[in-house]
């Protein structure tokens, strides 16, 4: 790789680094700014003047707003991500690191899963001399897409769980391999989400790639149509599944919050909205500093990636 | 290309209809599956190891540091508690083998069953008591302090507990049944706040271990004095999203869940759940901001109790399984009486709104949050319909639960759906937060401010026996007249449960599992 390409790479890198500080800051002031106060939450019934004044206090919330905001700088700065209010002094990185498993569990599953049938079936799709089967690829990849995913991971736990029994409604035991089969139809109702956003590029890709000139000699040589397809179509078609990868982090993530709650998975999403309907500041803000950070880290990887892979992204 | 659209139209249409039946609370109202008290069969076998669902999150396990029910009912299960509620209802010595109360209500002395011991193993003794009653006093900001403020001092000797009140507190021996109202051992107090990361205590259960995910594992106290634990394994699982209880209550995951909202009950129906609404201390209200119009005008609040259609909400809400309430006190306590259930009365409220801002119409806003009630939006849809008949057009503004909350302690409402209970089968805590103007939510959040009910309610809460229960009537009469609120039906919590309701079910707001003996 060239010092050009290492430069730009350094670039996004200081661009990824202010794009942090901004979220941090915007989240910060912007929680703070809507109306709710967690004391009062914490207090309920047992609220009164002098309760909630030395509760503030001990929770260092009566400091000013700069104060406030110097001191979470001046945290994470150091490492430490703070204490969660409402779950009175539990380190933020503590919540974080027992739910990161279940969520990174499924969204991993997912986003292979939605990999592997997106690029499956655009490849097949494209390549295939059966008009059923590219009609049905299409189909799946419209109800795919059109399927909103809390009603899909509805369905699995209605047929899969509850009528059939193959699997857990929901839950989470903890212990990775005892979660496994709770991790397959979150998993699922995510991939089959996901298939489509890599399928159709793919399919389009491996359709455009057949009409190169490499494939018509290629063709010419005799070559036979498997190798054709695994040999040149294959490869050539995947590049944009590079990039649409790190992309669609942002929507996985998302999506995970929804499955979560439908599968009753106790994973970062579940904290997140959790801490937003108690207004627990600290854990707000270290939830979506770590989301925002891996939308960040996957797009600067894919871009990063994108020039390993493709040798005209170097050029340009 | 018919045929494929033909395909997707019907995939679409089954996943439509799935979909629906997947969310909706469905069906018809059938009472037969969920009555009161229906809950489980004794002749079901018992499981050794059972999970039990919360929607509320664990907050800590420090009794002065959470409101949350599902920290509440773990207390319940590991806590030792002086006294403590039996799954009848009925409150009995649990740890204290004798309380005797001073002729004037202000002081007790307490002494212990012999031979007791926490989970560890220890002995319990009168100190643990003392250390544990006067810590709580002075954690700042504690979430107990309606009942530690009752107290002057508690002080031990080697034999006995003495306890000193800074006014007459009669509700003392039903007040420390409370789920919050454990014992600890002295010397783990000692250790600081390090102590509640895995408390000590001596109740039938005691922890297995820290949370993973969201769940946590109670084991048998092989230490508890009086029996043996029903379930080897108790595992305490936090889980918000109503729908996701259900599959797990049908899949055979969740063998008991507590507050479910009353329209998910039914989902059961058909299945070995029994649903049941257990009836608590207290009520569910219609808060009227007394400070500003049209609500500081006692005739406008009680127009609004005239206009409202109680039996429609309790048919309408839980499928009849509730009862109405129409005075002050719910049906669970003594100062109960029928005679305030009086029914929808139009002609009568509109007699009492001439003369009054709402005469020839008004319009209020009605504030709620989809998060504080499972059924929150239907009541508000109800009364504002109810309301239109009398001229009162309610303006719906949602708004989330923490921004209800600050707007309700602020002051900055009109109307707003609520609800306030007691901790137990005494009136003290109830009456304190719901009329005393001096309380620390103003009296229900309506800035209720009658010296007079300032007056009954010391007297109830100071006074025992005849005397008390007169003081209750004197307190119903004025409630009547002065309306700060509007009552309509008992606080309830729904239910559901595979396992026998002889050995656990809600009490009250607590939830109780009843030793094997």
């Amino acid at each position: 790789m060239g010092t050009r390409a290492l430069r730009r790479i350094a670039s996004r890198v200081g661009q990824s680094l202010v794009t942090v500080f901004v979220v941090c800051t915007l989240v910060f002031a912007m929680i703070r700014l809507i109306p709710g106060d967690p004391v009062l939450q914490i207090l309920g019934n047992e609220a009164s003047p002098e309760s909630i004044k030395a509760l503030r206090s001990q929770l260092h919330l009566d400091g000013s707003l700069l104060q406030q905001y110097g001191s979470y700088l001046s945290d994470l700065l150091h490492g430490n991500l703070g204490a969660s209010l409402i779950q009175r002094g539990r380190p933020v990185s503590e919540i974080i690191s027992s739910s990161v498993t279940s969520t990174l569990t499924i969204a991993l599953f997912g986003l292979l899963l939605g990999v592997l049938v997106g690029m499956i079936a655009g490849i097949w799709g494209a390549v295939t001399r059966r008009k059923v089967v590219n009609v049905g690829v299409q189909a799946f990849s419209i109800l795919a897409y059109a399927t909103p995913t809390f009603l899909f991971a509805l369905l699995l736990v209605l047929v899969v769980a509850l009528m059939w029994g193959l699997l857990p409604a929901g839950g989470w035991p903890g212990g990775f391999v005892q979660s496994l089969p709770y991790a397959i139809l979150p998993a699922i109702a995510l991939g089959v989400n996901l298939a489509p956003k890599f399928l159709r590029p793919v399919r389009q890709e491996a359709i455009d790639v057949q009409d190169t000139l490499f494939m018509e000699a290629a063709i010419s040589r005799g070559l036979p149509r498997r190798k054709l397809n695994l040999s040149h179509v294959l490869p050539n078609s995947l590049l944009p599944l590079v990039t649409l990868v790190g992309i669609s982090l942002g929507g996985l993530l998302t999506n995970a919050v929804i499955v979560e709650a439908v599968f009753g998975i106790p994973g970062l999403g579940s904290e997140l909205s959790k801490a937003v309907a108690q207004r627990d500041y600290p854990v707000i803000q270290g939830i979506t500093l770590l989301m925002s950070v891996t939308v960040i880290v996957g797009n600067l990887l894919a871009e990063t990636m994108y020039q390993f892979v493709d040798p005209r992204a170097r050029v340009q | 290309m018919k045929n494929i659209h033909k395909g997707l139209i019907a995939s679409v249409a089954v996943a439509s209809v799935l979909s629906l039946t997947a969310c909706g609370s469905g069906g018809t109202n059938d009472k037969s599956t969920t009555s009161p008290n229906a809950t489980g069969s004794s002749d079901a076998p018992t499981p050794q190891s059972i999970t039990i669902s919360y929607p509320a999150d664990h907050q800590s396990f420090d009794p002065t540091k959470t409101v949350t029910a599902i920290d509440g009912a773990m207390f319940g299960q590991i806590g030792g508690r002086l006294t403590s509620l039996t799954i009848d209802g009925k409150i009995e010595n649990e740890l204290a083998d004798t309380i005797t109360m001073s002729d004037d209500f202000t002081s007790a002395i307490v002494t212990l069953k012999s031979g007791l011991k926490f989970s560890d193993g220890t002995e319990i003794k009168p100190s643990d008591v003392a250390a544990t009653f006067t810590r709580d006093m002075k954690v700042d900001g504690s979430t107990i302090a309606s009942l530690t403020a009752n107290f002057k001092a508690v002080t031990a000797t080697d034999s006995e507990v003495k306890f000193e009140f800074v006014a007459p507190f009669p509700s003392f021996p039903s007040a420390i049944a409370a789920d919050g109202a454990m014992i600890f051992p002295e010397a783990g107090l000692a250790q600081g706040d390090s102590f509640f990361d895995n408390p000590i205590s001596a109740g039938l259960y005691k922890l297995d271990g820290a949370w993973s995910g969201n769940s946590i594992k109670l084991v048998a106290n092989d230490n508890f004095f009086d029996g043996k634990a029903p379930y080897q394994e108790i595992t305490f699982t936090s889980l918000a999203d109503s729908n996701a209880v259900v599959s797990q209550m049908k899949s055979g995951q969740i063998q008991f869940s507590a507050d479910l909202p009353p329209s998910y009950l039914e989902q059961f129906k058909g299945t070995d759940v029994a649903t049941s609404f257990a009836p608590g201390f207290g009520f569910y209200d219609l808060r009227l901001n007394n400070r500003v119009a049209p609500f500081n005008d006692a005739n406008v609040r009680n127009a609004i109790n005239l206009g409202i259609d109680r039996e429609a909400l309790v048919s309408q809400i839980w499928q009849g399984n509730n009862e109405v309430q129409g005075g002050f006190w719910p049906r669970t306590l003594s100062g109960y009486d029928a005679k305030y259930n009086t029914a929808r009365d139009v002609e009568g409220a509109k007699a009492l709104l001439k003369g009054t801002e709402c005469e020839n119409g008004c319009t209020v806003k009605l504030m709620y949050s989809e998060a504080d009630f499972p059924f929150a939006n239907q009541v508000v849809l109800l009364v504002q319909n109810q309301l239109k008949d009398i001229g009162i057009n309610i303006e719906l503004d949602s708004v989330d639960q923490p921004t209800l909350i600050d707007r309700l302690v602020s002051g900055d409402f009109q109307m707003a759906p609520g609800a306030n209970n007691s901790g137990g089968a005494f009136p003290d805590k109830l009456i304190n937060d719901a009329l005393l103007s001096s309380s620390g939510i103003s009296a229900e959040f309506t800035g209720y401010n009658s010296p007079e009910m300032d007056a009954l309610v010391k007297k109830v809460v100071n006074s025992n026996g005849s005397a008390r229960e007169a003081a209750e009537q004197e307190v119903g009469a004025l409630f009547e007249k002065d309306r700060p609120f509007v009552t309509y039906a008992t606080r309830v919590r729904g239910q559901a449960s595979s396992l026998p309701a002889d050995k656990i079910a809600i009490v009250g707001s607590s939830l109780v599992i009843a030793a094997d003996k």
